[in-house]
């Protein structure tokens, strides 16, 4: 059923909406992550021609009616990190929108099809798509989100002094296009449009395919994309976390999907092929911003500036809608209160003294068309965005700047008020040229603003150097897209909107064109999200409910073999030894988790089946009986020591036992413990003997294998330890290896590749030997010298190992490669 | 003698509420009796029992059921009617069930603290000029707190919002008056 899902529970959402409280598995044709300009069209269109599709949104789910117009509540329901996103000089701010329909919910709807030289200049730099072909895609947008130009009545005063402005210097400019149904022109476009009059992607292309009786789109919100799962050049999905709106992660989600899109934006999207070490090397680079600055014009006269559409003119004359490829708009514009606010030069009293003429202010800003001088980091996870504007652009912008400032004055402007620090007003035309002066002195003294980060994964048939090829595919991968302005190979010059929504078109037509060739992938993962086939992934609430609601398949099942396999593709251990233990996820004693680990072991006897429960800590074996109630099993323990105790068991799969134990007698007992207990584990969750089987059956890895970050967890038979040291492989001239362990202990290790295994040596007596599983997997034990002493009782974790009739105390972890 | 229960369970906007769990029980002194369990039905719900199934063998004083409801969906329990001693021969439960709505404006104090710790790690402190960003950070915050408040927008001239702030507890009228001009 077409819905949109999340965390929030709003009322009166106006689209079906449910709640989430668990985590999701999800089979889709398509999964698209990203749900603005691009990632709404992207699945709408594929949703509506007959893929099922999961569109993943970071933001939350507004309507019209939750955007109140008010700065206070909706910047940070709204915008991306509130709106505080800056270059790392924190000398320009970038605003994107975080929430479903994208940074189209708060933009000022302003359309401009991608102008023709722009359209040439990406075609010489190896971008394959003709005349035709932008035009059809424009014109379908056009359609969908019904465009049209603001009507002369429509202009506020604001715009119509620009507009008078360039007709006194004979300056070419036009009424916007814009993406707007019979507009009410509040002023309130950067805050959400209230009236459902904006045409943005909530109220057009996800509406319609939430409304197609025929298509199939799911579309989670709250949800962040971590991980885009691949081998070989081909995607098989992506593992994401629901993170709700104080940050904490509340579910995970994993979805399956022939095809991935990544429609972030940009600065997201480059980000989040950085941490899956996609394109290494090519993302990130190339960005560019069109940092905008602004003036304002004080007149004697009211100009009310708020009032109306915020922008409705603009002055082509310098920019690339009128051939000229460097350039300038000047574009009319206003901002609500605050924003406003924030773009007066000065600060407290004078700062006041000035906001009291708000109603005589004029605006217009100069959006100027970059070179992409800027790049991405990924720290810690996050981008960290270096940008140098350079001297042309600067020049450029000066002359933009000088510009609009004769046009306020030829208006009979009293005074111009700018965002240079050392030069805040303007009293007469004699200060242009001192300002023009002052700005290209002093560079950092001034501010821009970014609406429009653009590029970072370049598109251009040629693989060494661009992200993705014409048709938005990322070179190298079979089933991976990435569309959004993220792409652009250099700035559009314009209002993005269009050219961003004119690529999602082409692409979803190209995905629906090749269908047959995606249509075949078939790989599907689990991942670390709770499912009936994974309890170990499972809430206590979760665990309870699959008791209350599963079916119970029997008893006879429930014996052990006393087999053991391991598959290496899927990396899952097959162990019917026993019933290996596991606790829920957020089970709340931490001696349960780390010591507490458990196996049950059943065979038949005579014709009763017998069990025997074994506990690691403190190292316990109860034996119990088994019988068969309706669907449960009835789990005794017969020794009178343990014999206050009892267990229901569920056998709900072949694989998989739910149970709950209780202290009394049946029926009557006090419930003290939900658990599972499975067959089939991801190697993660293995014990400290399966650690020693698969250690002995691994390689000894190789150096090139072995360089990047790998996160290790100490393995133990009670499971679940978190992440306790990295170590970094490096090579220069020969290969080194840093450690960190409890992110608080630092150093570098000695390595010898040996014939058996890797040996890494610290500071201290004990070493490292480890081997490899496969490029992503490796398993190691840190080992003391060997010794006679004998030693009665270790924590869980500590194993003693026998080597040449010497003992010798084993640490025993996994390492897994890190995606950052 | 054959009791019938009926009803309908919707959601506080009137919508019908399908699939869910209702499960009728007779209060006892000692241990409460499940009489039977249904599922709702495009929100209607409808179940006959008769005598048997609450009067146990000692429970002969009782006259008609004690009963009461509990509606479940997967995730647990959702609602608990009142007790409605010596059922009648016909119980008609219409339930609403309320949903507890979270105020989508709240905690934007913490959005805005997280804000800026997650700025903290995207900056380059060496490239930063104290004496540009701090009166910058002082604008922010000053504006911020002074001019997102209605009473002094108002004072110099802004219009401000035009709904109300929770515009949908609230009827209102979308009208802009300065587009009549």
């Amino acid at each position: 059923m077409n819905k949109i899902f999340g965390l929030e529970n709003i009322e009166k959402r106006k689209e079906a909406y449910e709640v989430i409280r668990e985590d999701i598995l999800e089979e889709a044709d398509v999964c698209v992550i990203g749900s603005g300009a691009a990632g709404a069209i992207i699945a709408s269109k594929l949703a509506r021609n007959g893929l099922s599709v999961v569109l993943l949104e970071k933001g939350g789910y507004y309507d019209a009616e939750d955007m109140n117009q008010r700065e206070a509540d909706m910047i940070p329901l709204l915008w991306k990190n509130n709106g505080a996103i800056f270059t790392d000089d924190l000398r320009i701010v970038i605003v994107q929108g975080e929430c479903l329909g994208g940074s189209t919910v708060i933009n000022d709807a302003v359309c401009f099809a991608t102008p023709k030289i722009i359209r040439d200049e990406w075609r010489r730099l190896g971008v394959n798509i003709s005349d035709d072909e932008w035009d059809k895609a424009i014109d379908e947008v056009w359609r969908s989100i019904n465009v049209s130009k603001v009507t002369y009545e429509e202009l506020n005063k604001n715009n119509l002094l620009l507009k008078k402005g360039c007709e006194l210097k004979g300056y070419k400019g036009s009424e916007n296009y814009r993406n707007c149904k019979e507009c009410m022109q509040c002023g309130f476009c950067h805050l959400g449009c209230h009236y459902e009059t904006k045409q943005d992607m909530l109220v057009t292309y996800i509406r319609a395919a939430l409304h197609e009786p025929n298509a199939r789109i799911k579309i989670y919100c709250n949800c962040t994309a971590e991980e885009i799962t691949h081998s070989n050049g081909i995607v098989d999905g992506i593992n994401g976390k629901f993170i709700d709106k104080l940050n904490n992660v509340r579910f995970n989600i994993r979805v399956n999907a022939k095809v991935v899109v990544i429609s972030a934006g940009a600065i997201a999207s480059s980000l989040l092929l950085m941490k899956n070490g996609i394109a290494i090397s090519k993302a990130g680079k190339g960005l560019s911003l069109h940092p905008a600055g602004h003036l304002i014009a004080k007149f004697d006269e009211e100009i009310n500036a708020h009032q109306g559409i915020p922008m409705s003119y603009t002055c082509h004359e310098f920019g690339v809608t009128n051939g000229r490829y460097g350039g300038f708009l000047i574009e009319g514009i206003f901002l609500p209160i605050f924003q406003f606010a924030m773009g007066l030069p000065t600060f407290l009293v004078e700062h006041a003294k000035m906001m009291e003429d708000l109603k005589y202010y004029a605006m217009a800003g100069v959006l100027v068309r970059d070179q992409s001088n800027g790049n991405i980091e990924l720290v810690n996870g996050k981008a960290k965005i270096h940008y140098e504007i350079s001297e042309l652009d600067l020049k450029t912008a000066s002359e933009g700047l000088s510009r609009l400032a004769e046009i306020w004055f030829d208006l009979g402007a009293k005074e111009v008020i700018t965002e240079h620090i050392d030069m805040p007003r303007l009293k007469s035309k004699e200060d242009i040229p001192i300002f023009v002066d002052t700005i290209l002195k002093n560079p950092k003294g001034i501010n821009f603003a970014s609406a429009h980060p653009q590029g970072g994964n370049r598109m251009g048939e040629d693989s060494s150097t661009c992200v993705v090829d014409s048709h938005c595919k990322v070179h190298d991968f079979n089933n991976l897209f990435v569309c959004d302005a993220s792409v652009f190979p250099t700035s559009v010059g314009v209002n993005p909107q269009i050219t961003i929504m004119a690529l999602a078109v082409m692409t979803a037509d190209h995905i629906l064109n090749n269908w047959s060739s995606f249509s075949s992938i078939n790989k599907k993962r689990l991942a670390k999200v709770c499912t009936l086939e994974q309890t170990m992934y499972c809430s206590k609430d979760r665990l309870e409910m699959l008791f209350n609601t599963e079916k119970g398949k029997g008893i006879e099942k429930i014996v052990n073999s006393g087999s053991w396999s391991f598959d290496e593709e899927s990396m899952m251990i097959y162990n019917d030894k026993h019933w290996r233990g596991f606790f829920p996820q957020d089970a709340s004693h931490n001696i349960i988790r780390y010591f507490g680990g458990f196996w049950k072991r059943f065979y038949r006897e005579d014709n009763t089946i017998k069990g025997i429960t074994h506990a690691y800590e403190p190292n316990i074996d109860a034996p119990n009986i088994a019988e068969l109630r309706d669907d449960l099993i009835l789990l005794k323990y017969t020794s009178p020591e343990y014999s206050i105790f009892y267990d229901l068991l569920k056998m709900v799969s072949d694989d998989v036992i739910l149970g709950k134990a209780f202290i009394g007698l049946p029926p009557h007992g006090i419930h003290i413990l939900t658990f599972s207990m499975c067959r089939r584990y991801s190697i993660e969750f293995m014990s400290e003997d399966d650690h020693e089987t698969i250690y002995q059956s691994a390689k000894v890895p190789e150096e090139d294998a072995l360089i990047g970050r790998w996160n290790g967890r100490l393995v133990s038979d009670s499971i679940l330890t978190p992440v306790t040291h990295t170590f970094t492989f490096k090579k220069g001239d020969k290969l080194s290896m840093e450690y960190l362990f409890a992110n608080l202990l630092r150093g570098e290790s000695s390595i010898e590749i040996t014939k058996k295994e890797l040996k890494l040596y610290d500071f201290t007596n004990w070493n490292d030997e480890v081997r490899m599983v496969n490029e992503k997997f490796m398993i190691g034990k840190y080992c003391s010298p060997s010794f006679d002493i004998k030693l009665e009782h270790l924590p869980s974790f500590l194993d003693i190992e026998e080597i040449n009739g010497r003992k010798r105390l084993v640490l025993r972890y996994i390492l897994e490669k890190s995606i950052y | 003698m054959v009791y019938r229960i009926k009803g309908s369970i919707k959601d506080d906007m009137n919508r019908p509420l399908s699939d869910l769990v209702v499960e009728i029980y007779d209060k006892d002194v000692i241990n409460d009796d499940l009489i039977g369990i249904i599922k709702s039905e495009d929100g209607n719900f409808e179940f006959t029992y008769n005598t048997k199934s609450f009067k146990k063998g000692f429970e002969i004083l009782e006259k008609g059921p004690d009963l009461y409801l509990v509606i479940k969906d997967k995730h647990g329990i959702l609602y608990k009617s009142e007790v409605r001693s010596n059922a009648s021969k016909d119980e008609v439960f219409d339930i609403i069930i309320k949903q507890m709505y979270e105020d989508p404006y709240s905690d934007s104090l913490t959005k805005i603290i997280n804000a800026f710790s997650n700025l903290g790690d995207t900056i380059e402190r060496d490239r930063i000029d104290p004496e540009k960003v701090i009166p910058q950070m002082i604008r922010m915050i000053s504006s911020w707190a002074y001019y997102t408040k209605e009473e002094v927008m108002h004072s110099i001239g802004y219009d401000g919002p035009q709904v109300p702030r929770y515009a949908k507890r609230v009827e209102h009228e979308h009208k802009i008056p300065w587009r009549i001009r």
